[in-house]
Parts: structure tokens; C-alpha cells; sequence
């Protein structure tokens, strides 16, 4: 049941208005008048073109702009172009703008689109990223479609990466997720998703929205409550996927440590599920690609710079990382580090570091964010490493390498759960 | 003459006797007291560091970097420690209570002292430990933000925040304890004054280049690094 202290009575009435709908779309905003109207312009388009039969909805959930965000919503039209391609609906299409009260955030706005979800009974929901300058009416189709075809509960999308992009997921929170939860999820992290009524329902009944985890990273806690959860999962090509250029950007620290401290957050309380399961799976892919414009190709950064400060972190954080690894893995780390010949963290030790910060985190044996903030040097280093080593590979050379990447975390997961019920022993 | 020495002698072997035999008892009183007391201290000794032990008081050491700094200052662990200290205040409780029964004049109120003291020891042994733990936390927090942010010498700024702030802990602790409440006030006040005035004078002196480069470093006007280039998401 939805909670009724995030919608108010205005809300209530609208929705009561609306009634039954098949699709909602909802779109969290926050100052976002420079993008929202191509967004509600893709998803009416995807409504008409794709959905004509359908009862559709859009729920923009906005956190107090003080532009004219939610005037654009409930005002923007399909332009001449669209209006021209896109097939009349044969159905009204609501549009509901609506603040949300509480902290201010994405998670909030997604809890009540949620919430709305459950109130109109939708049979699946897509949520989309204003900040994202590419999207389609395409992307609405693909993240919902599966939905009412293949009644799938979750889909995540599938994002065509440069090497010079993305670290933070193809280095860590994908091969991370992959070896703990067992599937193969690309975009554990992705803004954009859909998902069936159900597990909405499901997620806005949960106790969880409040915790830090969970307002931090509320994307990664919806993937692992659908890996975790018995909901079925899918994920789907969207192309590439291009940040708005004025989107508002959260320092490096501070958007580490959030991202870092609710993974290991989610992998922690989520460890009844993962830690018996020995396989790995695949997660069905489904639809057609998106097709999508070759991106502006982007100039990696010199992989050899970034790299340059790596055997300094390690020597100033070496009380703390002995704290946190194995006196074996202690040594690797340092002797990588130092070595001028072959310089750069290589993907096995990267595996068992991170494997080794996750069982410290379990095991509570620091303050936890001091982890996350330990951790993001040997990340810098990983993320220098790989664009040194593949700034100039192909697309396909930099994919198997990521794709080694994750095995060498499949390996970690047996040394990580069976340090897992251990006492903290180092 | 001799019969004089010889009465005198008597006297004072039947006094010494008599103070003897008057004093025996409450040197076996004291004898217990101290041995019983030494018995209870080896029990309460016992029982804090089972208690401290089951409560994972090792693990919340470790957690605070307090046991990291014991076992770099080659002491025990944070359980034998504290340990050790109830051991010490039990049984010196117990050999003042023994020393009073003898009766001594000059030995009198010692225990009165003693039981004023123990409260102002305690207290002063928390602010150590508080400061122990504030100290570590604050180390930790400069060294991985400093780290982090790229700030130069991250060691250096972490060990002086350490430092001052267990610098301040002990200062507290002893000023609490009152032992020697001037002395320790102003050595401290020396102490710390003279370091201040020293390192001021040295780095104008010596790092006007340094400040300017740290200045540079902290506001800067420079290109975005290769680091800023990164697109994490």
C-alpha cells in the first residue's frame, strides 16, 4: 500500500481522477526546464506511437524547482516532426505534475512515483533522467515493452560505453554485482529502468527508503531488490548514453563514498541470498537494439598521469590499508605500486582489494564511509590502469578485457565468502 | 649504677614487648587485608577483562585505532590494559586500608586521599581514552580527506591533528587528575607556546615559498586535471 504521507491530498484526487492505467512514466525533476520538455516530448511520442491502445500516465515528481519545470511538463507540446509521425493515441494521456515533500533527492521522487504507481494500479512503470540528452521514444518502448510482453518485473537498461567512460560501473559496481549477486547485469547503476506494477508495489512498501544506503544510490538498490527479490529481470540496448552537459555533477569524494558505502550497504543485507550461490547467469537480453547516433567520441585521459599518484596514496594510507587487506594482499598492492616497470593496478589484485574492503566493511572493523574513502585512490588507480592500457584499444579489446575483469571478481567471491562468517582476522 | 642500667633495660624490653604484642594483630590485620585484597584485585581483574572481552571492547579499539596505537606503543591490549588498571586501584585500595589499621600517625588519611583521588583518575583515565579515540578518528578523517583531495603531505597534516589533539587530551586528563596542577599547567602552556612560536617563526622565515605553493594548491587557477577529466557515471 502506498504511503500516504508522501501523497497529498491534491495528488490523491488527481490520481483518483486518472483511474486505472497500464504504463506510467515518471520523471524525477529539480531545475530541469532546459531538458524536461524533450523528455515529455519522448515519452507523449512513445505513448502514441508505441502504445496507442494503452492507458498511459506520465508522473513528473519534482523536488521544488524554482524554474519552470513543472509548467513545462503540463504545458510543452509534441512539436510538428512528431506530431507528424506519431500515430494518434486512441486514448487520453494524463499528465501529473506534482512536488514531493521530505528530503529532496531522486529517491523520494521515486517513492512517489512508486506510490502513484500502486494508487493507479499501473501495470509497469519506466522512470526516466532528465539529466540524459538522448532520449527516445525508443528508450520508453524498450524499457516497457518487455513489461507487458514477456511480464518481466525488472528491466535495466544496456548502455554502449566508450573506454573513456563509465569507470565507476565497468570497474567496480558491475564485475562487484556480477560475482556477489551471480547475474550479469551491465548498468547496475542506471537512472533509466522499468518495472512491472508488482514490484513497485513491492519497493514502496519497503522500510529502506529512509536509510542513508538507499538515498544515496536508490538505483543500485532497486537492481539488487530485483536481483535479490524472486522478480524477474531483463535488460535491454538503449545505445549510448549521453549526459545533459549543464547536468548538475557531485564531487568525485563525495559521489565515491555514497556509491561505495550503499553497495556494500545492499551486498551486506543481501547476503542470505548470494552468499550460497556458486554460478553466474545471464540476464536475458530483450528487444531490439535502440538504434542510436555514433557518439562524439570521447579523448580518453592519460592513463599514465592518473597512475602517477598511486605509490604516493598507497605509502600515505598504509596504517589504514593494513588495517583493511590481508598482509599478502597488502604486499601485491604495494609492490604493484612501486613498481616503475609495469605500472598500475592490475585486474586480479583490483578483484581481491575490493573483495577484502568488502568482508572490512562486514565485518565493521572501521568506520564504514573511512572504507569507501580508502578505497577511492586504488580506484583512481584501477580507472588510470585500464585507460592506460586501453586508450587505443577497439571497442571489442576494451570489452573482453572488462569481461576478464569480471572472472577475476567471480574468483574473489569463494575467498570473500569464507571470510565472510569469520571473525575479523587479518 | 648497674642495677639503674639494668631496670631501664627492662623497661624498655617489657615496652617493646608490649608494643610488640599491641601492634602483632593489626599487622595480621593489615597482612590480610593486603593479601585478601590482592586476592579480590586478581579477581576483579579476572572478571574486567572477561567482561570487556565478551562485550568486544578488543574489536571497538580496533575499530577506533586505539589498538593499533597500544600495540605501536608496545603496551597490551585494550582489555589486559584496562585490565591491569582495575587490578592496581583495587589492590592499592586494600594496602592503604591495610597501612591505616596499623595506626601509623603519619600514615593516617591516606585512604581518605586515596578514595578522593580514585573518582579524579577514573575521570582522567575517560579523557585519555576519549581523546585516544577522538584523536584516531580525527587522524583518520585528515589523512583520507587529504588523500583524497590531493592535499600535499597528508601524513604530515594528519600525524600534527593527532597529535594536537592528544596533546589537549592528556593536557585535560592530567589537569583533572590535579597532579601537580601548576607545574603541569604551565609546562604545558610552555610547552605549547614554544612549539606555535617556533613552528610560526620557521615557516616565516624559512616557507614563504611553501605558503604561496600551498595557497596555489588550495585555490587554485589551473586547468582541470586529468583526474576532473574522468567520467565516472
Amino acid at each position: 500500500m502506498a504511503d500516504d504521507s508522501l501523497v497529498s491530498d491534491d495528488l490523491l484526487r488527481t490520481l483518483v481522477g486518472v483511474g486505472h492505467v497500464d504504463l506510467l512514466v515518471g520523471i524525477p525533476t529539480l531545475n530541469h526546464a532546459g531538458t524536461i520538455s524533450d523528455v515529455v516530448k519522448a515519452v507523449e511520442a512513445s505513448f502514441r506511437t508505441y502504445f496507442p491502445r494503452q492507458r498511459t500516465a506520465l508522473i513528473n515528481s519534482d523536488a521544488g524547482s524554482t524554474d519552470d519545470t513543472m509548467a513545462l511538463v503540463q504545458n510543452c507540446c509534441l512539436d510538428q516532426a512528431r506530431t507528424v509521425t506519431a500515430s494518434s493515441g486512441l486514448r487520453t494521456t494524463h499528465r501529473i505534475s506534482t512536488p514531493y515533500h521530505g528530503t529532496l533527492g531522486k529517491t523520494n521522487a521515486v517513492r512517489l512515483i512508486f506510490s502513484s504507481a500502486d494508487l493507479l494500479q499501473a501495470n509497469g512503470v519506466v522512470v526516466l533522467d532528465p539529466d540524459v540528452a538522448n532520449i527516445t521514444p525508443e528508450w520508453v518502448a524498450a524499457l516497457a515493452a518487455p513489461l507487458r510482453d514477456r511480464h518481466v518485473d525488472f528491466v535495466a537498461p544496456v548502455y554502449r560505453r566508450q573506454v573513456a567512460e563509465g569507470h565507476l560501473v565497468t570497474q567496480l559496481l558491475r564485475p562487484l554485482i556480477r560475482a556477489t549477486y551471480g547475474w550479469r547485469v551491465r548498468e547496475p547503476l542506471a537512472s533509466e529502468f522499468g518495472c512491472s506494477g508488482r514490484f513497485a508495489a513491492h519497493c514502496a512498501e519497503q522500510e529502506s527508503w529512509g536509510s542513508h544506503d538507499v538515498q544515496n544510490a536508490v538505483h543500485l538498490w532497486l537492481t539488487g531488490t530485483a536481483l535479490a527479490g524472486s522478480f524477474s529481470v531483463a535488460q535491454t540496448e538503449l545505445g549510448t548514453h549521453q549526459l545533459v552537459p549543464s547536468a548538475p555533477q557531485q564531487p568525485l569524494a563525495d559521489l565515491f563514498r555514497q556509491v561505495v558505502t550503499s553497495a556494500f550497504a545492499m551486498i551486506d543485507e543481501h547476503a542470505g541470498y548470494w552468499l550460497g550461490k556458486t554460478e553466474v547467469k545471464d540476464v536475458p537480453m530483450v528487444g531490439a537494439p535502440v538504434a542510436a547516433e555514433a557518439p562524439d567520441e570521447i579523448v580518453p585521459p592519460d592513463g599514465a598521469r592518473i597512475l602517477e599518484s598511486f605509490d604516493q596514496d598507497v605509502k600515505n594510507l598504509e596504517e589504514i590499508l593494513r588495517i583493511l587487506l590481508t598482509k599478502d594482499t597488502f604486499a601485491a598492492l604495494t609492490s604493484a605500486a612501486a613498481d616503475p616497470s609495469r605500472p598500475g593496478l592490475p585486474g586480479a589484485l583490483w578483484a581481491t582489494t575490493v573483495g577484502e574492503f568488502l568482508v572490512a566493511y562486514h565485518h565493521n572493523v572501521m568506520r564504514r564511509d573511512h572504507i569507501a574513502q580508502a578505497l577511492l585512490p586504488l580506484y583512481m588507480a584501477r580507472a588510470g590502469t585500464f585507460l592506460h592500457e586501453h586508450a587505443n584499444s577497439s571497442p571489442e579489446a576494451a570489452e573482453a578485457a572488462l569481461e576478464s575483469l569480471c572472472v577475476h571478481f567471480e574468483q574473489v567471491k569463494t575467498r570473500v565468502v569464507d571470510r565472510w562468517t569469520q571473525p575479523a582476522v587479518r | 649504677m648497674a642495677e639503674m642500667v639494668f631496670q631501664a633495660l627492662e623497661q624498655a624490653g617489657t615496652n617493646f614487648l608490649r608494643s610488640t604484642v599491641e601492634l602483632m594483630p593489626r599487622v595480621l590485620m593489615t597482612a590480610s587485608i593486603v593479601i585478601v585484597g590482592w586476592l579480590i584485585a586478581i579477581v576483579m581483574k579476572w572478571i574486567t577483562h572477561s567482561v570487556l572481552t565478551r562485550l568486544g571492547f578488543g574489536r571497538l579499539c580496533e575499530r577506533q585505532g586505539v589498538a593499533h596505537m597500544l600495540k605501536t606503543a608496545n603496551l597490551p591490549t585494550a582489555e589486559t590494559l584496562a585490565a591491569v588498571i582495575v587490578f592496581w586501584i583495587v589492590w592499592i585500595g586494600f594496602l592503604l586500608s591495610g597501612v591505616d589499621v596499623l595506626g601509623f600517625a603519619a600514615l593516617q588519611g591516606l585512604v581518605r586521599e586515596f578514595a578522593l583521588f580514585v573518582p579524579r583518575l577514573l575521570v582522567g583515565i575517560v579523557i585519555l581514552i576519549v581523546g585516544f579515540v577522538f584523536a584516531n578518528f580525527a587522524w583518520r578523517a585528515t589523512q583520507l580527506a587529504a588523500v583524497n583531495a590531493k592535499v600535499p603531505s597528508p601524513r604530515v597534516l594528519s600525524g600534527t591533528v593527532r597529535g594536537l589533539v592528544l596533546i589537549l587530551a592528556a593536557a585535560m586528563a592530567l589537569d583533572q587528575i590535579a597532579v601537580a596542577q601548576t607545574i603541569v599547567l604551565t609546562a604545558f602552556a610552555i610547552a605549547f607556546g614554544a612549539v606555535m612560536l617556533g613552528l610560526a617563526i620557521a615557516f616565516g622565515v624559512g616557507g614563504g615559498g611553501i605558503a604561496r605553493r600551498i595557497l596555489d594548491h588550495w585555490f587554485p587557477e589551473r586547468p582541470p586535471s586529468e583526474h576532473d577529466d574522468l567520467r565516472h557515471l
